[in-house]
């Protein structure tokens, strides 16, 4: 079964492609410096087992920041254009916006705006920063020995998993900043649970290649595809793709 | 502590991508393929390769309501081989999946090319019959004036297909019956 048969509608696959494209372009321009992403910072954080985010904060350009939270906007419109007036309203404000802002004091001074969609453009809007965090951290180590649930660049816990079709590893994947990390395959990634009788999992009979496991017993699941779909610049699109299975997951009683 | 992006943020929720899919309603048409989308349970479980002394790990897949084996591959967490298994390992799943396999006992008789389909009563009657005779002949209670109680007429051959218990109570018996060639295939 191909990812586009799921259901994941045409005009939702097209902005999904337009955000990746343009994160990306603006991946190439951000500057990590030297002193804050190094062999030793990287060592410390494996040892440790913090991500980079607890290390250091986004460093991006005011204005570049700026610019990129109104051309994300200007796509949104494009593509969502029933919620143009609530973006442009966010858009217009773009000059009180900078990396690191505190997202309360806007939502408390602007009141009309939807809190969900002001973190989701301020997301898209860091994401370029995360994209090239993670790619100067993939160059410094493999992370073959992070062995976390959650991501070493931004945290967050996996959006998906994968596993390889020769010697069946379980990767994680985080859809953000599309770094991938090793992680066992027999153990839950909330509770740690590693009793194989309470890890099943299901598969759609279309395509045994979709997986959605499960642990009865913090109820929680990952979805989990084969190697060869993962694509890392199109993560995100993978992640809404499968999105019928976080909507299986939910109706058997699961949670992300 | 670990912090994540979305307390960055100060706000916590799906991935980003989920976030959109719900702040745009993106999810009609995937909602409305779910209720047709058939799905089926199954339990990985870990296990040893019988095959050789390596003890390969492997994941047995079952089917959650039947229970029958629907997949059987390295692994991947095993230290040993780390997901990977040999050519004899790695057709492993026809142990329990070989549509070619023999199910009924064969005999063929002295003298004679051909086989003929016995039934399991009949065999085993065969089997120990000609183990009861040759024990009765070929036992030694001593040798030198030593005590050895052992039956040297009599050889056990082990097969890679049988699990540990099997082999076990193989041993035992063997052993009661004094035989001392008691070997297995898996010895590589």
């Amino acid at each position: 079964m191909n990812l586009n048969d799921l259901s994941f509608p045409k005009n939702g696959q097209a902005l999904y492609k337009k955000l990746i494209a343009l994160q990306e372009e603006l991946k190439s321009q951000q500057v990590i410096p030297e002193d804050q992403l190094n062999e030793d910072m990287v060592a410390g954080m494996l040892r440790d087992g913090e991500p980079l985010i607890s290390k250091m904060l986004p460093c991006m350009e005011r204005e570049a920041f700026q610019d990129t939270v109104r051309r994300i906007c200007l796509l949104l419109i494009r593509y969502v254009p029933e919620r143009k007036d609530e973006i442009e309203e966010i858009m217009n404000l773009r000059s009180q916006f900078y990396a690191g802002l505190d997202i309360h004091a806007i939502l408390k001074e602007h009141q009309q705006i939807k809190a969900d969609l002001l973190a989701l453009i301020l997301e898209h809007a860091y994401r370029p920063y995360y994209l090239a965090l993670a790619e100067k951290l993939g160059n410094l180590n493999d992370l073959n020995t992070w062995e976390k649930p959650h991501c070493p660049v931004c945290g967050e816990t996996a959006s998906l998993a994968s596993l390889d079709e020769l010697d069946g590893q379980r990767y994680l994947w985080c859809s953000y900043c599309t770094t991938g990390w090793h992680f066992r395959r027999m153990a839950c990634l909330e509770c740690g649970n590693i009793n194989h009788e309470e890890l099943r999992y299901f598969y759609l009979e279309d395509d045994k290649g979709l997986q959605v496991h499960t642990c009865s017993k913090c109820k929680s699941y990952i979805k989990t595809v084969r190697r060869g779909v993962i694509k890392k610049e199109n993560l995100p699109l993978i992640d809404a793709q499968t999105v019928c299975l976080d909507l299986l997951a939910e109706r058997e009683g699961f949670r992300r | 502590m670990k912090v994540k992006r979305r307390q960055f943020l100060k706000l916590m929720g799906a991935s980003t991508a989920m976030l959109a899919l719900w702040e745009f309603k993106f999810l009609g048409e995937a909602e409305a393929v779910v209720p047709s989308l058939r799905i089926q349970y199954a339990i990985a479980t870990p296990s040893i390769c019988c095959y050789c002394s390596v003890g390969c790990g492997l994941t047995i897949h079952t089917d959650a309501t039947t229970h029958n084996v629907i997949n059987i591959e390295g692994d991947a967490d095993h230290p040993i081989n780390r997901g990977s298994l040999c050519s004899k390992g790695s057709s492993i799943f026809q142990l329990v999946g070989n549509t070619q396999r023999v199910t009924t006992p064969l005999y063929r008789a002295p003298g004679t090319n051909t086989w003929q389909v016995k039934t399991w009563e009949w065999t085993l009657d065969q089997i120990a019959n000609k183990v009861k005779t040759t024990r009765d002949a070929y036992f030694e209670t001593s040798s030198g004036g030593i005590t050895v109680n052992r039956v040297d007429a009599i050889a056990c051959l082990g097969g890679a297909a049988l699990d540990n218990e099997e082999d076990y109570l193989l041993s035992k018996m063997m052993r009661a019956l004094g035989v001392n060639y008691l070997e297995h295939q898996a010895r590589l």
